[in-house]
């Protein structure tokens, strides 16, 4: 007969207070900003190469709905947000609820720019095959804040 | 030693070993830790891969198979799903410390480890036809919570199981 053996209290411990921890320094990594400043700063990135960038919310749009072909699960943004980024998305593999991604509807969305640039990074490997450029950046942005 | 003496310390051993058992369990919570505690998931594991997933029960894997997981983020079940180190190091440790020390259950020999493969899993979920899987409401054997309605609380108890499409039936 096997019995598990009751290691577990020590790691126990230790996840408990790593966690505690971490909740003590996760405002030190914490950067607020906004959507707005945001996709400013991805709009002073363009500017660097292309003096005349402004920012457009259409082509946001029609960034954020344009079919891909890299990856036949997430083929768009719209794969997982729906054609609405105001309303509730769902996860086109798992179906896990996604909440909304336009500020209007999600007041958190894009006041973490860590947390804006690591899921850039993610997304756009998966529908892309590729990192975002900023101004795709800087119009996605400007295109979700205008959506009420 | 008479086989007798030698058989009733042997069940007193055993019994001591099993009440030592249960009472850290009673102690580290209740029957819904049973595969991997929830309550002291931190909360980065929370952010990291709740955002796509239910957080799967650190248990029901070995360390070598959730380490295997944790190094390939990039490429995590046709997502890129990649973590700096800063938050890995916050990550990693849950699921290394919590992990099953069972090879013979919970050891997944497939190229990224799927917990569904381990040969638990196979045997828990055998008397189940395949297309139970492919429901339009499940999608795959990963999504626990399409069935076990507690899963994402840690609870995979028998009768908070519901089937989509079998909703009537006793598990």
């Amino acid at each position: 007969m096997i019995i598990k053996p009751p290691a577990q209290l020590k790691s126990r411990f230790w996840v408990c207070l790593g966690s505690v921890m971490f909740c003590l320094s996760a405002p030190v990594f914490a950067q607020a900003t906004s959507a707005a400043a945001q996709s400013g700063r991805w709009a002073q990135v363009s500017k660097t190469t292309n003096a005349d960038f402004t920012s457009s919310a259409e082509r946001g749009k029609a960034f954020f709905l344009k079919a891909n072909t890299v990856n036949k699960d997430f083929p768009n943004c719209a794969a997982c947000h729906t054609a609405n980024p105001a309303a509730q998305g769902k996860h086109a593999v798992t179906g896990k609820a996604i909440a909304p991604l336009a500020p209007s509807a999600n007041a958190e969305r894009f006041t973490d720019a860590g947390k804006t640039d690591k899921w850039f990074k993610r997304n756009c490997n998966d529908v892309l095959g590729r990192e975002c450029t900023a101004p795709e950046k800087a119009d996605f942005i400007t295109y979700l804040i205008g959506v009420k | 030693m008479s086989f007798f003496t030698k058989s009733s310390k042997l069940a007193a051993l055993a019994t001591t070993l099993l009440i030592l058992a249960t009472s850290t369990h009673a102690d580290g919570g209740n029957k819904t830790d049973k595969y991997g505690p929830v309550a002291t998931m931190p909360a980065s594991v929370k952010s990291e891969c709740a955002s796509c997933h239910m957080v799967y029960p650190a248990g029901l894997l070995v360390a070598k198979d959730w380490q295997r997981i944790l190094s390939k983020l990039d490429k995590h079940y046709g997502t890129d799903a990649s973590v700096s180190q800063q938050e890995l190091a916050l990550i990693a440790p849950y699921f290394v410390n919590n992990a099953s020390t069972w090879p013979e259950r919970h050891v997944s020999t497939t190229d990224l480890p799927r917990l569904t493969t381990t040969p638990w899993f196979v045997r828990k979920h055998n008397e189940l036809p395949n297309k139970v899987f492919t429901h339009a409401a499940i999608k795959s054997a990963a999504n626990c919570a399409a069935c076990h309605t507690q899963a994402e609380k840690g609870g995979f108890s028998e009768r908070q199981i519901v089937v989509p499409g079998y909703e009537s039936r006793k598990w």
